[in-house]
């Protein structure tokens, strides 16, 4: 099974995905036409931020989606061939029951704010034998198209390591060797504790 | 040659097999460094990403949701025209660097002290000094030579806002009079640098117009104490280019030679070194070298080959191939385009990498410091590490490969040139010809092909396919910069292009003006006028025609194209072309798309303004369609007929 999967350690906040993704939406699929559509092809993935950590938050297109139990008019349903959690606009009433129960704050208001929009998982692009678009386009690779079980092992040894590590230097976050990217996020912590 | 490469249409089969021997040498060059750039940040693309104070960086979310403005409230109409701005200036400051190191050159050969350069072309010293007021009878060519230095220099010095020397000197009465009027004479080159520099820094200028307006001031600053000054003052010192047939290609390598790749912009330093590697041919003898053969990449590829035809090697985007062929013993370089990547990938050939500007240098690069007091004394020295970099070639028995292939191409088409070649056609009247043909739609129109190879456009032969398709259109060409390098090598500057290439009206045209002038065969349809700098050439060409029909160059059927630009010098190239009043043909599309004020600014309004207007295509046919559409309807506002 694969799966958009997130590294919100590698995440530089550049937006690419976010890009990317609206550009995919749009009705011209090319960025220097898509900004002048109207409306707007809204981005379904979002980099949102606490101090320290950048995370890119889409859908994660639960085996159990609380949407998908939660949507009092059965507007929700997954897409068997793709796998993937989908809205079905022509039925949303705009209950924005969704919204509420989504625990990745993945679903969003659309621009009248009539309907609920979310990521749909690319199903166009994976048709077109294409990765999703915030997956591909990300040049970090925090965000990527992967197997989850494969995701699953490697995060438990990885893990696995950081504890051990953390254990050795005694608890202290790593020194001399931090990569640029960890010490920005680091003064932004210590920014934001003031 | 390798023969199983399979062939794109019109891609180099020596770039080909040369980026496979790199890749087995384990070597990163430009196409894949660029393959894992891609995708390349959006907010940069649409300019739209500011970092002129530390509340940013500030991105603007071109869907609408998120920030709409900057920390400090700047919208993306401001950041897009402040970001431009800033990259024309970047463009008119080296244009401006370049022609002041000539201008201070000139003084010194003046003055006795640049022994190693003399004044080849009295004629011309003495009709720019006639333009500038400077008086000529009855004194030495010195003292003549010091006071037009000394002109020149006055106008990068000039405090009292006083139009420049150069516009006033160069520009013709119909184009300044549009200038005049729409602000657009500037006075001197480092004041509105600075300015642009001041006003685009923190909480400065945010009307888009005025900073549109200073971009296009920006683009006078650039043809006038730019282009036009360093080619009046190059073509004094180093003579007026004439017409010659010269080889290109990889062919252009020897391996048993000694082969100096001279890359970079400046005549000063490379025309000495060319001298330099004739006078020295016993050394390399002694070396067991055949001789030193001195091959130019990049513009000064276009400097030497225009005025000394010297063996025109390649483009920018092929200097790290002309690496990778293991048989360049010294590449010297003087200032622009000089990637950070070439001294790491000549040290494992074994080349010499030899920066020679103070501004221009690299760690792994060994450093000659290139005055023009002390010119012979360094060409010299540098001719000598090339030799010792042979000796080390062979002694290390480093593998070469170098690709057969090989192009010519007619060049040193400068305006006295075509001039001189036109006057054999009608001797009275030597424009003439071309007025008419013109007229009666032999010649549809004229497009400047000019500018760099970008890689980004490479794979779609986005230059060659654009030439190919204006002129069998009967649209004559006129090219400068390294997209010259591209249409050279596919094999469009010489003779048998017109018969393969030129639509029917076209090839008659130029095939007369071949037999006329006598070169055996047409005139090529495109013809080569120079280096970047030498766009001033073209604007001279343009003032001429539009001063014999007596219209604005902006009525001409005329257009410029950067088909494939990168530099920030192709942006103040353009926005002086804009400033002219005449279509720019840009790809990749500008970073302007984050800002609806700009984009109707430069496609719509500022046509209405003064005739100029940005075309963006990224296909060759959208190009072409869009240049062609353009120039239908100039010949039809000036009463011409279809062409
Ligand atoms: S997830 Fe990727 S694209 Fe998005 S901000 Fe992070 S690095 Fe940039
Ligand atoms: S807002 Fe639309 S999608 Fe969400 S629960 Fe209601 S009906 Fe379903
Ligand atoms: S998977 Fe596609 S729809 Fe979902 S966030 Fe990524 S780009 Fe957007
Ligand atoms: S100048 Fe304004 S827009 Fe630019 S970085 Fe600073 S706050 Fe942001």
């Amino acid at each position: 099974m694969r799966r958009v999967v997130y590294d919100p350690l590698k995440c530089a906040a550049c937006k690419s995905c976010e890009i990317q993704c609206s550009v995919s939406h749009s009705l011209s699929k090319d960025l220097l036409s898509a900004v002048s559509e109207s409306p707007p092809s809204l981005p379904r993935v979002a980099v949102a931020w606490t101090p320290g950590m950048n995370v890119p938050l889409k859908c994660a297109h639960c085996e159990t989606a609380p949407c998908m139990l939660g949507c009092p008019v059965g507007a929700i349903r997954r897409d068997a061939g793709s796998d993937t959690v989908q809205i079905d606009d022509s039925r949303c009433i705009g209950c924005f029951s969704c919204v509420l129960v989504c625990p990745y704050g993945a679903v969003r208001l659309s621009f009248d704010r009539k309907r609920a929009y979310k990521c749909d998982g690319c199903v166009e692009r994976l048709r077109a034998g294409e990765e999703p678009a915030c997956a591909s386009s990300c040049p970090t690779h925090a965000l990527a198209f992967r197997e989850i079980e494969e995701v699953a092992s490697q995060n438990a040894a990885s893990a696995a390591m950081r504890e051990t590590a953390a254990l050795l230097r005694g608890r202290e976050t790593a020194g001399g060797e931090a990569s640029p990217l960890e010490a920005i996020l680091r003064m932004r912590e210590e920014m934001a504790r003031g | 040659m390798d023969k199983t490469l399979e062939r794109k249409p019109y891609s180099n089969p020596g770039a080909e097999e040369l980026t496979r021997k790199a890749e087995a040498d384990d070597l990163l060059l430009v196409d894949e460094r660029l393959r894992r750039m891609m995708p390349e940040c959006a907010f940069g693309e649409l300019g739209t990403c500011c970092v002129m104070c530390y509340m940013g960086p500030c991105r603007i979310d071109p869907f609408g949701q998120g920030p709409r403005v900057g920390v400090c409230g700047a919208t993306p109409d401001v950041i897009v025209a402040r970001n431009f701005l800033r990259a024309a200036t970047g463009g008119a400051a080296s244009h401006a660097g370049h022609a002041r190191e000539l201008a201070i050159l000139l003084l010194e050969i003046a003055e006795g002290k640049a022994p190693g350069y003399r004044i080849r072309e009295e004629g011309k010293l003495l009709a720019l000094a006639g333009k500038l007021g400077v008086p000529v009878d009855g004194r030495p060519v010195s003292a003549v030579a010091a006071d037009v230095a000394r002109k020149a220099l006055e106008d990068f010095g000039r405090q009292d806002g006083e139009p420049m020397n150069w516009i006033r000197a160069r520009a013709t009465k119909t184009e300044y009079a549009k200038w005049e009027r729409l602000g657009l004479v500037v006075s001197n080159p480092h004041n509105e640098i600075e300015t642009a520099m001041h006003r685009t820094s923190m909480g400065n200028d945010a009307d888009p117009l005025n900073l549109w307006v200073a971009t296009l001031r920006m683009g006078m600053v650039d043809n006038f104490a730019g282009l036009m000054l360093a080619t009046d003052l190059s073509d004094v010192i180093f003579g007026i280019p004439t017409p010659k047939v010269v080889s290109a290609n990889f062919s252009v390598v020897k391996e048993n030679q000694v082969n100096i790749a001279c890359h970079g912009h400046n005549p000063i330093l490379a025309s000495k070194v060319a001298e330099w590697a004739d006078r020295l041919e016993a050394e390399a003898k002694a070396a067991g070298a055949e001789r030193v053969n001195v091959v130019g990449v990049c513009c000064i590829g276009n400097e030497l080959v225009m005025r000394y035809g010297v063996p025109y090697a390649g483009h920018e985007a092929q200097t790290e191939l002309f690496l990778a062929t293991g048989a360049i013993d010294a590449m010297v370089v003087d200032m622009q385009c000089i990637w950070p990547s070439l001294p790491g990938i000549a040290k494992c050939y074994k080349t010499r990498f030899i920066t020679t500007v103070p501004f221009v240098r690299h760690p792994e690069a060994i450093h000659v410091d290139f005055h023009a007091d002390r010119a012979d004394e360094r060409a010299q020295e540098i001719v000598r590490h090339a030799i010792a970099g042979f000796r080390d070639r062979k002694a290390a028995a480093v593998p070469v490969r170098i690709p057969d292939v090989s192009s010519t191409l007619l060049t040193g088409i400068s305006v006295e040139t075509l001039v001189a070649v036109l006057s054999t056609v009608n001797r009275e009247d030597p424009l003439k010809p071309v007025i008419d043909a013109i007229a009666s739609g032999d010649i549809a129109g004229a497009v400047g092909i000019v500018g760099c190879p970008n890689p980004k456009l490479r794979d779609g032969a986005m230059t060659e396919r654009m030439a190919g398709e204006l002129i069998r259109n009967n649209v004559l060409i006129v090219t400068t910069g390294c997209v010259n390098h591209i249409l050279a090598q596919a094999g469009f500057l010489k003779s048998d292009a017109t018969e393969k290439h030129a639509g029917p009206r076209l090839r008659k045209v130029l095939t007369a003006i071949g037999q006329a002038a006598g070169l055996g065969g047409p005139l090529p349809p495109v013809l080569h006028m120079g280096s970047c700098v030498d766009n001033s050439r073209i604007y001279d060409l343009l003032a001429a025609l539009a001063g014999k029909l007596g219209v604005e160059i902006s009525q001409l059927p005329v257009a410029g194209s950067a088909p494939e630009f990168m530099t920030e010098k192709a942006i103040s190239i353009g926005s002086f072309f804009l400033s002219a009043g005449i279509l720019v043909h840009l790809a990749p599309a500008p970073r302007v798309f984050g800002s609806p004020f700009a984009v109707s600014l430069l496609t719509e309004k500022l046509a209405g303004l003064n005739g100029g207007k940005a075309l963006v295509a990224a296909t060759p046919d959208g190009a072409v369609a869009g240049i062609l559409a353009h120039i239908q309807e100039k010949r039809q506002a000036l009463g011409l007929p279809r062409a």
